[in-house]
């Protein structure tokens, strides 16, 4: 399984809704949509659910 | 004209079985029925390498040079595009060379093949390596259920060679939504032994085709449905064009060149280095950055939210990729 090393995750918004999560994963800074699909948003939602990371709230 | 009517046309021992299909009138063998476009493996040929040329590995199952190919589960490994002359092709090859002993591999996953669903699959490769290593060959569904395993695979030798396997677990079971999996490999026995991998083929039916060769732009427009990078290296120019909001905000976009898979994560990167900085540009003044507000994407496109302090109404703003000072570059990952 892969596997990601996620530091740090927080929820961004558009229009006052969350429309991504700016995430580093891997050491890398990234925008990552909310898609199902999207294998870093599954990941981070995986690791959301194992509560190993925490999304923080969009400021 | 003249015209030659058979049903079967056979070797002169009375072998072989290229049959002409009553209701189709089209030739096939039925060892190999899929004639045309017929590689599921995207990039087989290690011509495409949108991020780099070579990366180490620094965890498990990462993408960082030749595009679909992860890497093992092994850190320290190096994957790299190297040449090759593999059966009097002049192309490219995926080459691992050892940080370690252990068994290490490259891996495609193949997204939901329903051309393949209830039909033997043969995988075919070239292979060669720095001395005599048994291979490691998996192939598995992404549902859990292996197709193929040995991890003894037959020696993989100092030269060329063609190695394949049939298999049949498809033909019974639906393929559903399933992807499938292909870990092709050695068995390393210290640092910096290496494996060159090329010419990978995944097909339906129970023989090995000779391979077929893809153009480099045909491939690179595949590559593209699953990672695109803009403005990565120095010499790519290209201009996002976008305006200010008032605030300080500049505010850009652009359209994918491939329809994505699904919708991609944005990285972005200023000076062509990660973490560099780059320059917004609003009311002919520049602006020095090295953050992004926020980025919005969807499988046909993207806009993004760059900071930008330099003027405080509203007005053209533009980011120049690509260059050498001051440039930024993106990468979209939709990889699976």
């Amino acid at each position: 399984m892969e596997q990601m090393n996620i530091t740090s995750a927080k929820y961004t918004q558009f229009e006052g809704t969350n429309s991504s999560i700016t995430a580093t994963i891997d050491g890398i800074t990234m925008s990552v949509p909310l898609d199902p699909a999207n294998r870093h948003y599954a990941e981070i939602m995986r690791q959301v659910e194992a509560g190993e990371l925490t999304i923080q709230d969009a400021e | 004209m003249s015209q030659l009517n058979v049903d079967t046309i056979k070797k002169a021992d009375g072998t072989g079985n290229l049959s002409v299909p009553a209701e189709t009138g089209t030739v096939v063998t039925t060892a190999s029925p899929s004639l045309g476009r017929r590689n599921l493996i995207i990039n087989g040929a290690m011509q495409v390498a949108q991020r780099g040329t070579s990366f180490t590995a620094t965890g498990s199952y990462q993408y960082g040079s030749l595009d679909r190919w992860k890497s093992s589960s092994s850190s320290d490994d190096t994957y790299a595009q190297v040449a090759a002359d593999v059966d009097g092709y002049g192309g490219k090859a995926l080459r691992i060379t050892t940080g370690g002993s252990g068994s290490t591999y490259a891996l495609q996953v193949v997204e939901n093949p329903v051309s393949v669903n209830k039909k033997t699959i043969t995988l075919s490769w070239w292979a060669k390596a720095s001395a005599t290593f048994s291979q490691y060959v998996y192939v598995k569904r992404s549902s859990g259920g292996s197709l193929y395993l040995d991890t003894s695979f037959t020696n993989v030798t100092t030269s060329w060679q063609q190695f394949s396997v049939t298999m049949s677990g498809l033909e019974t079971t639906e393929l559903g939504s399933d992807n499938i999996e292909v870990h092709i490999g050695f068995n390393a026995t210290a640092t910096s032994d290496t494996y060159d991998l090329t010419m990978v083929q995944l097909e339906a039916g129970s023989v090995a085709t000779p391979f077929e060769h893809r153009s480099y732009g045909e491939e690179l427009a595949l590559c593209e449905r699953y990672f695109q990078t803009y403005g990565r290296t120095n010499g790519s120019e290209s201009r996002l064009i976008g305006s200010k909001n008032g605030g300080t905000t500049a505010l850009t976009g652009l359209h994918f060149r491939t329809v994505m898979r699904a919708s991609p994560s944005l990285n972005f990167f200023g000076s062509n280095t990660d973490g560099g900085s780059f320059n917004t540009y609003c009311n002919g003044s520049a602006t020095a950055s090295t953050s992004w507000t926020s980025g919005y994407t969807a499988p046909h496109g993207a806009f993004m939210n760059f900071n930008s302090t330099t003027g405080s109404t509203d007005s053209a703003a533009w980011l120049d990729m690509g260059i050498s000072t001051n440039g930024i570059g993106l990468e979209f990952d939709a990889e699976l």
